[in-house]
C-alpha cells in the first residue's frame, strides 16, 4: 500500500468516526464539533482529489460561517437533553435495517457504477482529460493552470457565458435567504414583530 | 498510483447512509439539519472524485453552487428552528406536526 492510500484510508475511517459521532451525539454541542471535525476531513480529501479551490471554500463556509450558525443556534436554544428524544425500540430497528440496505446499495452502485476502465475510456474521449492534466503538477496546455487551481475554476466559471446566470441567480438567492431568515427568525411569540415598538429596550421610560 | 475513484464513491455513499441514519433515528431538529448537510457533503465529495477521474472543471463549478445553496438553507433552516423553539419551547421532530392536517 502506497503512502496516498494509507492517507487516504486514515482520512476516511476519521470521517466515518465523526459522522457517527454527529449522528449519535449525547451532548449537541459535541455534536456540531463532530461535524465541523468532518467537514475539514472533506477539504483534506478535496486537496487529496487536486481541488485546492473547493478545499478552501468549504473550510470557509462550512467548517466556517455554518459551524459559527449551528453554535451560535445551540447556544442560543440552551443545552437540551437529548437522551429523552430518542426514539422507540421498533422504529429504530427499522430505520437501521433501511439504513444497511441503503448504505450498501449506493455503495454498490457508486462503486460499480465507474469502474477504472470506463473512467479510463470516459477520459481519453474529453479534451482537457486527466491525463492531459489530471495528475499533480502537470498543466493545462492551453492556459497553464493547474487542474482545480482557483484559475482554472475562475475560468470556467467567469468565461462560459452559461455560467454567469446561475451565479448571479445564486447571489439573489442568498439575499431572498438572509431576509427570510430574519423575518422567520423574528416571529412568533416574543419577536420583534409580536413585541411591537413600545417595548423596543430604551423607550419604556419615556 | 493515487486512490481510484471507486473508493472516494464508497466512501461518500457510507457517509451519505450515515446522513440518512441521523434523519430517520433523531428527533432532535438540530440534529436532523446537521445530518443533512452531512449527506449534502457527501454528494460533493462525489462531485469532485468524478471531476477528477473525467477530467472535467464543470464538478467544481456544481459543488461551489452547491456550497451556496447550502449556506442558505442553514440560514434559513436555523431561523425556523429558532422560530419554533420560540412557540413551543422544544425542538423535536414528532412536535412539530402543525401541518399534519
Amino acid at each position: 500500500m502506497n503512502p496516498e492510500m494509507a492517507f487516504f484510508y486514515a482520512v476516511a475511517l476519521l470521517m466515518i468516526a465523526t459522522a457517527f459521532g454527529m449522528v449519535l451525539a449525547r451532548d449537541m454541542v459535541h455534536g456540531v464539533l463532530f461535524m465541523v471535525g468532518n467537514f475539514v476531513l472533506t477539504a483534506v480529501l478535496y486537496l487529496l482529489l487536486n481541488a485546492p479551490f473547493i478545499a478552501a471554500v468549504q473550510l470557509i463556509v462550512y467548517a466556517g460561517a455554518i459551524m459559527v450558525l449551528f453554535l451560535f443556534v445551540v447556544m442560543l436554544l440552551g443545552a437540551q437533553d437529548l437522551s429523552l428524544s430518542e426514539p422507540a425500540g421498533g422504529r429504530r430497528i427499522i430505520g437501521v435495517a433501511a439504513v444497511l440496505i441503503l448504505g450498501s446499495l449506493l455503495t454498490f452502485v457508486v462503486k460499480e457504477g465507474l469502474p477504472a476502465g470506463t473512467a479510463a475510456g470516459l477520459a481519453e474521449e474529453r479534451l482537457p482529460t486527466l491525463a492531459a492534466f489530471g495528475r499533480e503538477g502537470v498543466e493545462d496546455p492551453q492556459s497553464g493552470a493547474a487542474f482545480g487551481s482557483p484559475q482554472m475554476v475562475g475560468e470556467a466559471l467567469y468565461r462560459e457565458p452559461y455560467h454567469i446566470v446561475p451565479f448571479e441567480l445564486v447571489s439573489l438567492l442568498l439575499l431572498v435567504a438572509m431576509m427570510g431568515a430574519v423575518v422567520i427568525a423574528s416571529f412568533g411569540k416574543g419577536g420583534v414583530a409580536a413585541a411591537g415598538p413600545e417595548q423596543r429596550p430604551g423607550e419604556d421610560s419615556a | 498510483m493515487s486512490v481510484p475513484p471507486g473508493h472516494f464513491m464508497a466512501l461518500s455513499a457510507i457517509l451519505f447512509s450515515i446522513g440518512v441514519l441521523g434523519v430517520l433515528l433523531r428527533r432532535n431538529v438540530i440534529i436532523v439539519l446537521m445530518s443533512v448537510e452531512l449527506m449534502l457533503n457527501a454528494v460533493n465529495l462525489t462531485w469532485i472524485a468524478a471531476g477528477r477521474a473525467l477530467g472535467d472543471i464543470d464538478s467544481h463549478i456544481f459543488v461551489f453552487f452547491s456550497l451556496t445553496v447550502a449556506a442558505a438553507e442553514v440560514a434559513v433552516g436555523l431561523a425556523l428552528v429558532v422560530a419554533i423553539y420560540r412557540s413551543l419551547g422544544r425542538t423535536d421532530v414528532d412536535d412539530i406536526s402543525m401541518l399534519n392536517g
